[in-house]
């Protein structure tokens, strides 16, 4: 069976708790909420558990879901919130373990196998440095219309700022990114 | 995409602009008057240089790709998951907090609650000693606190429920120095019986004067002891 749009995936799952509705949901929208976690976790494994702890969540609460936003618009509210709550657990756990919470945006390979090593490349690395070095609206704002692919509306919704600032951040963050990849390039990786 | 129709854009519309023009993703009307105003503002084709040769090596569909990678397994999770039914967490999150909250509530109480307080004594709470009093220990104290001598003492003591009568009947078989001690025991311990057990000494603490009056009375030399009496008969009660 394939799902039209959002609304089919939606009434499919609500009404016969479908597996098959609950995959394409998934399927659809994993990208967007990795993406979405791994920028604000920094760390791989953190997202992926948070990913389909946002995926339980938003199953479960599908019947809740009006319509007032979009789809993207709700899961991106989840994720953040489950990113915020998970981020600030996580830092209560360390300062009672003494332990050092990592604050650079590199993605780990220390977890990798030789198949997605061989994915890695240096320029990658290099880039997400420099995204990392960014203001976070700034990087929200460059990676919801850079990555997502997004439109000014559907991220003003999101962040709740207005499109002419959300055009000025993304031109800010494009002009800053340049210059810090420079950088990076000059002192190497 | 967006799109913007005016042929003469300002300098921050054409900031606002040139991410978009740069990455491809202008809407056809909105490039042509992008590139009709640029060269205009020569700083800003400068730029699209620079970000052209930053961005030149990023391949958002390759990143893109590595992340569905990752997760090429979470909808077989997610589903494993809801399968199991899988309770989520949150739903039973209180009761983490229910074993600190209850902690806390203990440790304030054996903090804040006095340790002579009658809450903690079966069979006599607290309650029922405040329908008992007369006086609370905050009206007592504050009484004998305006009270400058003993007359004053005895004057609040004689307004209360004693029967003086009986007092003056009984007191006819004792000589004069008995009677006046034993009046003066009398009014006291009156009083003092009007109030809790756990007020006397808050009385006490907060009058350490006139309780010392009390307390050495008996040791009043005689001729002492007859002028405060012949003092005390000039004093009008009723006033």
């Amino acid at each position: 069976m394939t799902y039209e749009n959002d609304s089919h995936i939606i009434n499919d799952y609500c009404t016969n708790k479908s597996e098959q509705a609950a995959t394409a949901f998934v399927r659809k929208y994993q990208s967007f909420v990795y993406s979405i976690a791994i920028r604000y976790l920094q760390s791989e494994l953190d997202a992926e558990d948070i990913a389909q702890e946002v995926f339980i969540k938003a199953l479960n609460n599908l019947y809740k879901f009006r319509g007032d936003s979009s789809l993207k618009t709700w899961l991106y509210r989840i994720t953040m919130n489950m990113c915020v709550n998970y981020k600030r657990k996580k830092k209560i756990i360390s300062f009672f373990k003494h332990d050092e919470i990592e604050d650079v945006f590199v993605l780990k390979s220390n977890d990798r196998n030789p198949e997605e090593k061989f994915l890695d490349s240096e320029f990658e690395n290099k880039f997400f440095k420099a995204l990392n070095q960014l203001p976070e609206k700034q990087r929200e704002t460059f990676s919801l219309r850079y990555f997502d692919q997004l439109s000014y509306e559907e991220i003003s919704v999101m962040l709740g700022t207005t499109v002419g600032g959300l055009k000025a951040n993304y031109f800010q963050a494009v002009k800053k990114l340049a210059v810090l990849m420079k950088e990076i390039d000059l002192k190497g990786v | 995409m967006e799109t913007n129709n005016k042929t003469e854009l300002t300098y921050e519309e054409m900031q606002e602009n040139l991410p978009d023009y740069v990455f491809n993703r202008i809407a056809p009307e909105d490039k042509e008057s992008f590139e009709l105003n640029l060269p205009k503002y020569p700083d800003l084709q400068k730029e699209i240089d620079e970000i052209r040769i930053a961005f030149g090596g990023v391949d958002s569909a390759k990143i893109n790709n590595h992340s569905s990678y990752k997760i090429r397994n979470l909808s077989v999770k997610v589903n494993n998951r809801l399968a199991k039914g899988t309770v989520s967490k949150n739903e039973y999150r209180f009761v983490k907090y229910l074993l600190p909250i209850t902690a806390l509530i203990i440790i304030t109480l054996i903090i804040f609650v006095p340790k002579n307080n009658n809450w903690f004594n079966s069979g006599n709470s607290l309650g029922n000693d405040t329908e008992n009093m007369i006086f609370t220990p905050t009206d007592a104290a504050n009484v004998l606190r305006e009270s400058d001598n003993l007359v004053a003492f005895a004057e609040t003591a004689i307004n209360s429920t004693t029967p003086m009568n009986s007092v003056s009947e009984k007191s006819l078989s004792y000589n004069t120095n008995e009677l006046d001690n034993m009046w003066v025991d009398y009014v006291a311990s009156e009083f003092f019986n009007k109030v809790p057990k756990n007020s006397v000494s808050l009385i006490q603490s907060a009058l350490p004067a006139n309780h010392d009056i009390y307390k050495n009375l008996s040791k009043l030399d005689e001729n002492d002891f007859q002028n405060i009496i012949k003092e005390l008969e000039n004093v009008d009660f009723n006033s």
